[in-house]
């Protein structure tokens, strides 16, 4: 029933799904993800000033965030947001929004291990995403190493995305 | 022989005074004078009487002629040759002499006979036939369905040319002449309907693979964005498809640019 779930993609779209994407579809995707993620610590700061506001209202005074914090903070849920997107769906909400998915070499979904060394990669490291830019087969720097691939795949949940089973060949 | 013998032969013939002048006859029905009832006159006596006579008279001939021909004398008077007489006069010249006039005259009198056939028979039997009634006679003296035993309708019908005896006949008017309602009417569909079995119908049909084929020559990914009309999933689709054309025109950019003479393997044909 795959050429089915396939069929639901726009025709204009079907001879792309499968095959890797290119710089700027990546690059849209990761600045969804990056406002997401700077959306939600901002968030999360709001909501710990709004704890301690309920908490103790007469010595609540405003305190502005060191930038140590919020790099770190901004880090550390970089990792475990990309981490747990790519290791569940293998997909980002920014991922989701520009139709594509991160696969292994063997079109399968990530472990979570392997999703996690991405993720501080690609956070440590984000300017290695240009790499693809120059690769024949699009790969980033953290893709090279870790022999990962980002391939265009609009349908909402991926066809195969059990272990073992395999995403379209390009 | 009694007094209907003229008519025991052929079976039921009715008196003169009662048939229809118009009708004038049939072969079994030739009228004949009736005999008064003193009149001693049988038929078929006289029919024998004549073809006795008849039988003498052409026995007697050909005995004659049979005598005259086989004759020694007329022979040999045949072969005499006379003395002292020119050759021309002699018997055998003059017979031969005889002879080929009578072939000439054989001759002419044979095609005279058949001119005289060909211009009368069909006058004549048109005559004829016009006076008998061949149905009747054949309805009564052939067997019809011996006849038709022995005709192989097969090999008839082998030669029929039925594509143009088709093409000859207008359907259409044939068609609208039939009251396809009361004939449709009179059929109960719900009987023909019952005794079918539409799960054995349905079996044959690969359903599946031709709801496939109908999907994938639909667009059904279009129907179901008309039919929602998400401006959401339409603005997603929009960006999806201007970022590949992003990524495509930035590797054909940099591949010119790095003078790369190979086709990026993942960068397929514009669709």
């Amino acid at each position: 029933m795959n050429e089915v779930e396939l069929s639901l993609v726009p025709v204009e779209a079907r001879p792309y799904q499968g095959r890797s994407a290119g710089i700027v579809t990546r690059l849209v995707a990761n600045t969804i993800d990056a406002l997401l993620v700077g959306a939600a610590l901002v968030g999360t700061y709001l909501g710990v000033v709004a704890f301690r506001f309920v908490v103790a209202p007469r010595d609540f005074t405003w305190q502005e965030p060191s930038w140590v914090w919020f790099v770190l903070g901004f880090f550390g849920m970089t990792v475990v947001y990309l981490t747990a997107a790519w290791w569940i769906s293998g997909r980002t909400v920014g991922d989701h929004v520009m139709g594509i998915r991160v696969v292994t070499g063997k079109r399968t979904r990530l472990r979570i291990g392997r999703a996690f060394v991405r993720a501080v990669l690609c956070a440590v490291f984000p300017i290695g995403l240009l790499w693809c830019v120059v690769s024949r087969d699009r790969r980033a720097f953290h893709d090279v190493l870790l022999r990962t691939s980002v391939v265009y795949d609009w349908l909402p949940r991926p066809a195969r995305s059990l272990p073992g089973t395999t995403l379209p060949q390009p | 022989m009694d007094e209907a013998g003229p008519s025991s032969d052929v079976g039921e013939a009715r008196p003169v005074a009662e048939r229809d002048p118009q009708q004038v006859s049939n072969l079994v029905e030739v009228p004949r004078r009736s005999e008064g009832p003193g009149e001693r006159f049988d038929a078929d006596w006289v029919v024998d009487v004549a073809l006795g006579f008849l039988g003498a008279s052409i026995g007697g001939g050909l005995t004659v002629v049979r005598a005259v021909t086989e004759s020694p004398v007329v022979r040999s008077a045949a072969e005499w040759r006379a003395p002292f007489v020119p050759a021309r006069l002699q018997p055998t010249a003059l017979l031969a002499d005889l002879a080929v006039r009578g072939a000439r005259h054989r001759v002419r009198v044979g095609r005279g006979v058949e001119r005289l056939l060909d211009q009368w028979t069909p006058v004549v039997a048109e005559l004829v036939l016009s006076r008998l009634d061949l149905t009747g006679i054949v309805t009564r003296h052939v067997d019809l369905d011996d006849v038709v035993r022995s005709v192989d309708i097969d090999a008839v019908v082998s030669r029929v040319d039925l594509d143009a005896i088709v093409g000859r006949i207008d359907l259409d008017a044939a068609v609208s002449s039939v009251d396809l309602d009361a004939a449709v009417e009179g059929v109960d569909i719900d009987a023909i309907a019952g005794r079918l079995d539409i799960d054995r119908v349905i079996d044959r049909i690969d359903i599946v693979a031709m709801v496939e084929e109908v999907i994938a020559a639909i667009d059904l990914p279009a129907i179901i964005r008309d039919s929602t009309g998400s401006m959401a999933s339409e603005s997603v689709r929009s960006a999806r498809l201007t970022g590949i054309a992003a990524d495509d025109a930035i590797s054909r950019g940099i591949e010119r640019h790095l003078f790369r003479r190979r086709r990026a393997p993942d960068a397929p044909d514009r669709p």
